[in-house]
């Protein structure tokens, strides 16, 4: 936990050194991202491919449908099957520095925490978290008019805690040894990748995103290719009708460790964000999605509904 | 041994560079609050090791705002290893130094200086290769040389931002760097029934420059 409070302390002084420089730089009169007139609305699962400067933060529950999860199968025969629900909750935060036209500086901050909801779920799924630092780059690569192209990098540095009631007595029972009902993880990778945006026009836009990676598997001594991407189009009656809302549709694909537990599997993640968008320099919403998602000793994919409110505030 | 080898061949190759290009050359000195992550003995935990580096530094011009830096480094650093005991008295769980885990490394940082639009603050970001020379267990009472369970190249990613104070047409800056180990540090521990098989290197570093201009500078 100290960890945790180091690093979080860590981006929030980096934010402050790096926000020294900002009364040097020019101040528009509306910092939200555009392009083609558009204003873009920002959703969490996407990065921004904008080179400017901002903090979010976002914050977020779900909860899974019913699964069965298989505790002990003899010759593919399932002995006891519990079935249970799961209660994800996530918090988020990022800040990140514009330092030329071109290139940006980012950090972020993210804490999931997954738990059963019921004794079965919680002796068979346990109580797992995944704390996850990351630092990367952005770099312009194309802007037109309409759109803009960038590249980025980063390096990711995960911490995971299982706690596992049935992991615990399966090591015991089947290996004899003294084990520990806690086991931590430690995970890093690298990701890189494109990020795009297009502003169709003042109501519509476009925002998508692609990175591979390679790094730590959460199997011991495995290392595994990692992958994201997702786009959103959004539609910002802010600037074409009395109402200040936005609304944005998106979709994103992710097999990073940190949103999903189990390795060499991928979630998707679908759904549609709510946004009030005639503020000039903040942006707040509410993120409805659907979530499928891979969980340890279940076959299928688990199907989650999640809720998130996220917040943005432009400084150039 | 060829490694270090072709640390300092790729050093006299940067200062050859650095001579032809319009480019800075100096020197630092600075502390490091090195710490291992990852997997550590059982119930132990890592712990920063305030130590000190110094070393040579080249900048060269790319664009008005934008220089390459080669940074030949010596390094001591490290990391301390805890371990949990009872304060029955206060009745908390507390943790006491045990072990001070010494490693001196010949490092090679390769990354992008990117100026400030008002010149004073410098942004970098690269990779760093990392040599270690020697790794020594202290435990107060005697130290034990563990070079041989490092590998013998360590390759991190450098992040940082600096402040630049021009003194005529030199420069001092004041950076402060992080620095995250991409590759394990320990050797053959790839094994998944390993004891400790993921081991990276971070440190976050506190360093002063001097830099001299090479030539004749260019006013902007």
């Amino acid at each position: 936990m100290n960890a945790n409070l180091s690093k979080i302390i860590a981006t929030i002084v980096a934010a402050l050194i790096f926000q020294s420089n900002i009364s040097a730089q020019e101040d528009k009169e509306n910092n939200v991202p555009q392009l083609n007139d558009h204003f873009f609305i920002p959703v969490t699962v996407v990065p921004s491919p904008f080179i400017n400067s901002y903090f979010r933060t976002s914050l977020g529950v779900a909860q899974s449908g019913e699964f069965e999860n298989v505790v002990l199968e003899i010759d593919g025969e399932k002995i006891i099957g519990l079935r249970g629900t799961l209660l994800f909750a996530d918090l988020d935060f990022e800040y990140q520095q514009k330092i030329k036209d071109w290139i940006a500086l980012y950090f972020n901050y993210n804490l999931t925490a997954r738990l059963g909801t019921e004794l079965q779920s919680l002796l068979t799924q346990g109580v797992n978290t995944v704390s996850t630092f990351r630092i990367g780059w952005l770099v312009r690569i194309l802007e037109t008019e309409k759109f803009l192209l960038s590249a980025d990098l980063q390096v990711n540095n995960h911490s995971a805690t299982f706690i596992s009631i049935s992991e615990f007595v399966k090591d015991l029972v089947r290996d004899s040894v003294v084990t520990s009902i806690s086991r931590q993880v430690p995970m890093l990778n690298m990701n890189g990748g494109i990020r795009f945006a297009y502003g169709i026009n003042r109501t519509f836009g476009v925002q998508g995103f692609a990175d591979l990676g390679y790094g730590d598997s959460y199997r011991r001594g495995e290392s595994d290719f990692i992958y994201r991407l997702g786009c959103a189009v959004d539609a910002n009656l802010a600037f074409t009708t009395k109402v200040p809302l936005g609304f944005s549709a998106f979709y994103m694909s992710s097999s990073l460790p940190d949103y999903v537990h189990v390795a060499g599997k991928s979630a998707i993640n679908t759904g549609l964000k709510i946004s009030y968008t005639a503020g000039q320099h903040y942006n707040f919403g509410i993120e409805l999605s659907r979530l499928r998602i891979p969980i340890p000793n279940v076959a299928e994919k688990v199907n989650s509904t999640s809720v998130f409110v996220s917040s943005r505030y432009y400084f150039n | 041994m060829n490694l270090k080898f072709v640390f300092f061949l790729g050093c006299l190759f940067l200062f050859a560079t650095g001579a032809i290009a319009q480019s800075y050359f100096g020197f630092h000195t600075g502390i490091n609050s090195g710490k291992f992550s990852g997997d550590s003995p059982r119930n132990f935990i890592y712990k920063g090791l305030l130590q000190f580096n110094a070393g040579f530094d080249f900048d060269i011009k790319l664009k008005k705002d934008l220089y390459l830096a080669v940074s030949p480094n010596y390094l001591r650093s490290g990391s301390r290893l805890q371990y949990p005991y009872e304060n029955e008295e206060e009745e908390i769980k507390e943790y006491r130094d045990s072990i001070k885990l010494k490693i001196q490394m010949l490092t090679l940082p390769i990354h992008l200086n990117i100026i400030s639009e008002n010149d004073k603050w410098q942004y970098i970001g690269g990779f760093e290769l990392g040599f270690p020379v020697q790794a020594l267990a202290d435990n107060t009472s005697k130290e034990i040389d563990i070079s041989d369970e490092f590998n013998s190249v360590m390759v991190s990613m450098i992040f940082g931002v600096g402040y630049r104070i021009p003194i005529a047409e030199s420069y001092l800056a004041i950076n402060l760097g992080y620095s995250q180990g991409l590759t394990n540090l320990a050797r053959n521990l790839e094994d998944p029934e390993s004891y400790m098989p993921r081991i990276r290197f971070t440190s976050f570093r506190l360093t002063t420059i001097y830099m001299l201009p090479i030539g004749k500078v260019a006013k902007n």
